[in-house]
């Protein structure tokens, strides 16, 4: 699989296909669209106990750190939004890549990591073995943003290490 | 090498007396990738490599792991940095 990603000085290359943009228009939706906790298994594995055996004082962290945590996520997707648009638009004149800033890609890479947990915890995916009874195209799918945030996650650290 | 006798934060010396240590703990899941969780480890705490693999192999083989550790305050905004990149923090005493 093509690198789609390059560190350069002011930040990082990312270059996608128009199929991936698309497809990260959806996962953005995906997010955007949770249930709650209670019935959403999604929402809920983004969203876990703090206090283990403490639901008094779990409750209180919620009400003080969930909103701030809902408008950071909300952030980093809006983030991810300008990214696709401007790729969108290097698609259009014949490019494909974009150079981001750090604090975009990390937005990024937070983002897709997200979603593959959603759709993670959506699929029951409660252990490695979960994986072997998936569907083909969910195990795909799961595979490929694994990729993705991994290849990310390496590349990202290049600039912890410079 | 200093043999200076370390001081103490009062504030901090303070506040431990009265709310102890809390310790950050990181969960095992099967979701999320070796490599996400080390960078997200040297990202968030400055470890090197090699300490954040560590702990990120503990996780993986132990199922859990203590990844920091200070005052309650502290250890709420870890817990709550490690949230928003998605990995299950929980904090204890």
């Amino acid at each position: 699989m093509a690198d789609p990603f390059r560190l350069v000085a002011d930040g990082l290359e990312v270059s996608l296909a128009p199929e991936e943009v698309v497809f990260f228009g959806d996962l953005l939706r995906l997010l955007g669209g949770l249930g709650g906790p209670d019935e959403d298994p999604g929402a809920a594995r983004l969203d876990p106990p703090v206090y283990l055996g403490d639901p008094e004082a779990d409750a209180e962290w919620k009400r003080f750190a969930g909103a701030e945590l809902s408008a950071a996520r909300s952030a980093d997707r809006s983030s991810l939004q300008t990214v696709l648009d401007a790729l969108s638009d290097a698609h259009a004149r014949g490019q494909s890549a974009v150079v981001v800033s750090l604090e975009e890609a990390n937005a990024m890479l937070r983002v897709v990591n997200d979603a593959r947990l959603v759709l993670g915890a959506r699929w029951g995916i409660d252990s490695p073995e979960d994986y072997d009874r998936l569907r083909p195209e969910s195990s795909e799918i799961l595979d490929y943003l694994g990729w993705f945030v991994s290849h990310l996650a390496i590349t990202l650290s290049g600039a912890i290490d410079s | 090498m200093t043999t200076e006798t370390p001081v103490r934060d009062p504030d901090i010396e303070q506040g431990e007396r009265i709310d102890g240590v809390w310790k950050v703990v990181v969960w095992d899941d099967p979701v999320n990738t070796m490599d996400y969780v080390v960078y997200v480890f040297r990202k968030l705490f400055g470890y090197d490599e090699v300490k954040a693999t560590k702990l990120m192999l503990q996780v993986h083989n132990e199922g859990r792991s203590i990844v920091a550790d200070g005052p309650r305050e502290k250890a709420e905004h870890d817990a709550y940095r490690l949230h928003h990149h998605g990995l299950w923090a929980t904090i204890e005493q």
